[in-house]
């Protein structure tokens, strides 16, 4: 009996929800103001934060209207101020057809005021800080835009750091995010379009671009590809970053991403389009060439001999960590005669104690070693400072005494661990195919080693980003293609945007650049 | 869908590798002995009309396949014969360079490793790039070829001190007959294997000239293998070039930079399996074209498994042992002739009087 219960309630509550989510969706409102409040309330049951606050004029006790909002998203001194103060004493409040505008244009002093019938529109902006003013007698209400959110103050992105230029960084509230941006471009050609994403969470999006650089091609597939998106929450961008990737298995980004204003500008310039997500940090840029895994915002604002030296560094830093520890086991396994003898009895020495095979003891290396980063990025600041000696003390040189590890493979190991640490950008694709190229030279030697690399070459020259290919190798070696890939061109020579992106290309005029040279 | 395409250096880039293949592993003809390298002259002479008829038919039909033109110029069944040549010489000859390069592995670096494995490496690889953009196999091409080309100067500069001089004297030692034979089988192996590249065609940018690209990739990769041979004459003498199978990596093994570097052949590897993996690629995008094109299939990169397990059968069951292939290898430009010379003479005679009367609308 209890279960039969139990099952009609559930059956009456399921009719309900759907009913409210239908008249949602549909839904208008009622002409009396009473039929208007309960109907909110029955959408709001259950729930304390939600508000409702009747008003009366002193001189015209016919004009009765109610506000409604949530508590905490709002901002108490305004709505006491200019809402309920000039509602309550004005005047010159008649009851007519033209009431609503009446209201929003004189008696109501606030910037930001909007008219809506729809119940779905009430339900988002109230959830959002809005407050929504009834009126008796009027199927319309007014939305006011009276939102207080705390915020985090803006700081230096921790994963970012630099040491010239700018500092700032963005933060979780997009109206801020937005003003970083427009602030630093101040043009009537920078666009910003508003989205909103996740059936539950409506979190809003803006897409920045400047129109007149940007390509319409891309723009468009970028919007198609946003429209197919489908999922009841968006809480970071990497949703969306996965929810429209090109090549959706691979490791490697196909959209660029950062927590810094000047960056996105940067970009913006170049003609990418920026998405900016209410809540995340993280600023999305697309599309995505593969050398801005490499690329850093310091690399334009410091001289351009070190930063071309620093962008090939990091360059080599992806190659060597892929490919070392599998090199050194396809050295030690296969091909002893690479090394010189004295290097290599010395090698044999060493490995006579050790108890595991060569691989097996590269592979609990590097995990320890990824043990030990991700510790050490996790861990409270507290406790942090033991992890390195813990690190290096006993796991490095106790265990080599111990003789349970090689000295040599704790050297590749460290190395290969380091020089990951290097381009933070692509830590999947190096976790992947570093294992990767680890079996296969395993079993198979320098061949393997080879076999591997061409895969991860022509899977890395395959990448795309909305359409547009990662890695341009046409073959025509211009200056102009190559100014901002393996190494970094002054900026006098920065003459043209990125023929892939962009059709306006010209980003200096001829005249100026004559003058700068 | 945007067709498909190579730029004109993508194109020489992927060709270059592709005369490379094997050569590089099997090194050249050897029979003219110390005036092997003559016979290679000979021999990129001998190939330069021969490109040229190559590149005249592409010209004559701008932005097709082979495989289309055949059956316009000789109708259904002559073309279908002509057709079926070609996929089975392009089959045929990937499945006859895996063969040569597992057997090197075998013998060189893969001591203990069953052939079959080296086989299916490679073929991953090759199924997996023909089943991508042909754009993507031309992107291959420029970023592998400078690989290999810096990899031969680097081999080159660290064996100047083994050079002996006198290894290459006296000169035309041998009668004027036996260095122009060998120039022939150069001819045959591998300047002229590049016939496999007309059924690409539809590849190549129209605008493109057809001339360019096959003469410059001509000029590259015999001014390459000018440099091989002259490296491996110069280190090895003759009777050392001639007694090993794989002349480059018998080389490799002198060369030593002091006490660090030495013995650098395994390195030498890694070239081999690059330009390997070029070649073989090509010929399973031909052979799977042409088999799209016999079965009347859209999509020949459906194809490109079936032909990769095709060309590994044929390639383990066509020898039983290193010295069949090599005998093979032997007779091959008799072998290689109807394919490589009188098929495309016909198709190009054929077209040039088509053409000229106006018969075949383009």
């Amino acid at each position: 009996m209890a279960k039969d219960r139990k099952e009609q309630k559930k059956k009456i509550i399921d009719k309900k929800v759907s009913q409210i989510n239908n008249s949602l969706n549909k839904g208008t409102l009622f002409n009396n103001l009473k039929d208007n409040l309960s109907y909110m309330k029955e959408l709001f049951v259950d729930d304390d934060l939600f508000i409702i606050r009747e008003i009366e004029n002193n001189f015209n006790p016919s004009f009765r209207c109610a506000i409604a909002y949530c508590e905490g998203l709002i901002n108490p001194n305004i709505i006491n101020e200019s809402i309920i103060k000039p509602l309550m004493i004005s005047k010159n409040i008649k009851k007519d057809d033209t009431l609503i505008d009446h209201l929003a244009k004189r008696i109501i002093q606030l910037y930001n005021i909007k008219k809506t019938k729809i119940i779905k529109d009430i339900v988002e902006s109230v959830t959002y800080g809005d407050v929504i003013l009834f009126i008796d007698g009027i199927a319309e209400v007014l939305i006011l835009n009276v939102k207080k959110f705390e915020a985090r103050s803006l700081t230096e992105p921790e994963n970012e750091k630099i040491l010239i230029g700018p500092r700032e960084g963005f933060i979780e509230f997009l109206p801020t995010n937005l003003s970083l941006i427009r602030r630093r471009l101040r043009t009537n050609k920078l666009k910003f379009k508003y989205l909103s994403f996740g059936d539950k969470t409506n979190t809003q999006a803006c897409i920045c671009y400047i129109d007149g650089i940007v390509d319409n091609k891309i723009l468009t597939e970028l919007y198609k590809r946003l429209k197919k998106i489908k999922i009841d929450g968006v809480i970071d961008t990497n949703y969306i970053t996965e929810l429209i990737k090109d090549n959706r298995f691979s490791p490697y980004r196909t959209t660029g991403y950062t927590e810094k204003p000047d960056v996105v500008v940067g970009k913006l310039l170049e003609g990418r389009i920026a998405i900016v997500l209410d809540g995340s940090p993280i600023v999305l840029t697309i599309p995505y060439f593969f050398v801005e895994n490499f690329q850093t915002s310091e690399d334009y604002y410091m001289n351009f001999y070190y930063t071309s030296f620093v962008r090939i560094l990091r360059i080599l830093g992806y190659f060597f960590s892929i490919t070392v520890p599998a090199f050194y086991l396809a050295i030690i396994a296969f091909h002893q005669e690479l090394l010189p003898t004295p290097l290599f009895i010395n090698i044999a020495l060493e490995r006579q104690t050790v108890p595991l095979p060569t691989t097996l003891e590269m592979i609990v290396l590097l995990t320890v070693f990824d043990i030990l980063k991700e510790a050490g990025e996790r861990m409270p600041k507290g406790i942090g400072q033991s992890l390195p000696i813990v690190g290096a003390i006993v796991i490095g040189q106790a265990a080599v005494e111990a003789k349970l590890v090689a000295g040599p493979m704790i050297i590749i190991v460290t190395f290969t661990g380091i020089t990951s640490l290097l381009i933070p950008k692509l830590n999947a694709p190096i976790i992947i195919f570093q294992i990767m190229l680890l079996l296969l030279s395993t079993t198979l030697g320098l061949f393997g080693l080879t076999i591997g690399l061409s895969y991860i070459i022509i899977h890395t020259l395959n990448l795309k980003s909305f359409g547009i290919s990662q890695i341009n190798l046409t073959g025509e070696f211009k200056y102009q293609t190559l100014k901002d890939t393996i190494f970094r061109a002054p900026w006098w020579q920065m003459k043209k945007r990125p023929k892939q992106i962009t059709k306006n290309q010209i980003r200096m005029q001829q005249t100026e650049a004559k003058q700068n040279v | 869908m945007r067709k498909e395409s190579m730029t004109s250096r993508q194109a020489i880039s992927v060709i270059v590798l592709f005369i490379f293949g094997s050569t590089i592993i099997l090194g050249l003809n050897t029979e003219p002995k110390q005036d092997s390298w003559i016979s290679l002259i000979i021999g990129i002479i001998l190939s330069l009309p021969l490109v040229l008829m190559y590149a005249r038919i592409i010209k004559l039909f701008p932005g097709e396949s082979l495989y289309n033109i055949t059956e316009r110029l000789l109708g259904k069944v002559g073309g279908t014969i002509i057709n079926i040549m070609i996929t089975w010489y392009a089959i045929h000859l990937g499945s006859l360079v895996l063969r040569n390069f597992s057997e090197y592995a075998e013998i060189s670096i893969l001591l203990h490793t069953p052939q079959i494995i080296v086989m299916i490496s490679i073929i991953f690889i090759a199924v997996y790039t023909a089943k991508m953009n042909i754009e993507i196999l031309g992107k291959w091409g420029i970023f592998v070829l400078p690989i290999i080309l810096i990899m031969v100067i680097i081999t080159l500069i660290l064996s100047i001190g083994d050079y002996n001089i006198n290894n290459l004297f006296p000169i035309m030692e041998h009668s004027f007959k036996k260095v122009f034979d060998g120039g022939f089988k150069i001819l045959a192996f591998p300047l002229a294997e590049t016939v496999l590249i007309l059924p690409l065609a539809d590849f190549f940018k129209k605008t493109d000239s057809s001339y360019k690209i096959y003469i410059s990739s001509l000029i590259i990769a015999g001014f390459t293998l000018l440099i091989i041979i002259f490296r491996n004459l110069l280190i090895l003498g003759t009777p050392l070039m001639t007694l090993s199978y794989f002349p480059t990596f018998t080389a490799a093994r002198i060369i030593e930079l002091g006490e660090f570097l030495s013995r650098i052949e395994g390195v030498i590897t890694i070239n081999f399996v690059l330009a390997e993996i070029t070649k073989v690629t090509i010929c399973l995008i031909v052979g799977a074209k042409g088999m799209a094109k016999l079965f009347n299939i859209k999509n020949y990169k459906n194809l490109a498994l079936p032909v990769g397990l095709l060309i590994i059968t044929l390639s383990l069951t066509q020898f039983s042992n290193v010295f069949q292939m090599f005998d093979f290898i032997k007779i091959y430009h008799i072998y290689a002739f109807p394919f490589q010379i009188i098929i495309p003479m016909i198709i190009w005679v054929v077209g040039e009087i088509k053409t000229k009367n106006n018969k075949v609308v383009t």
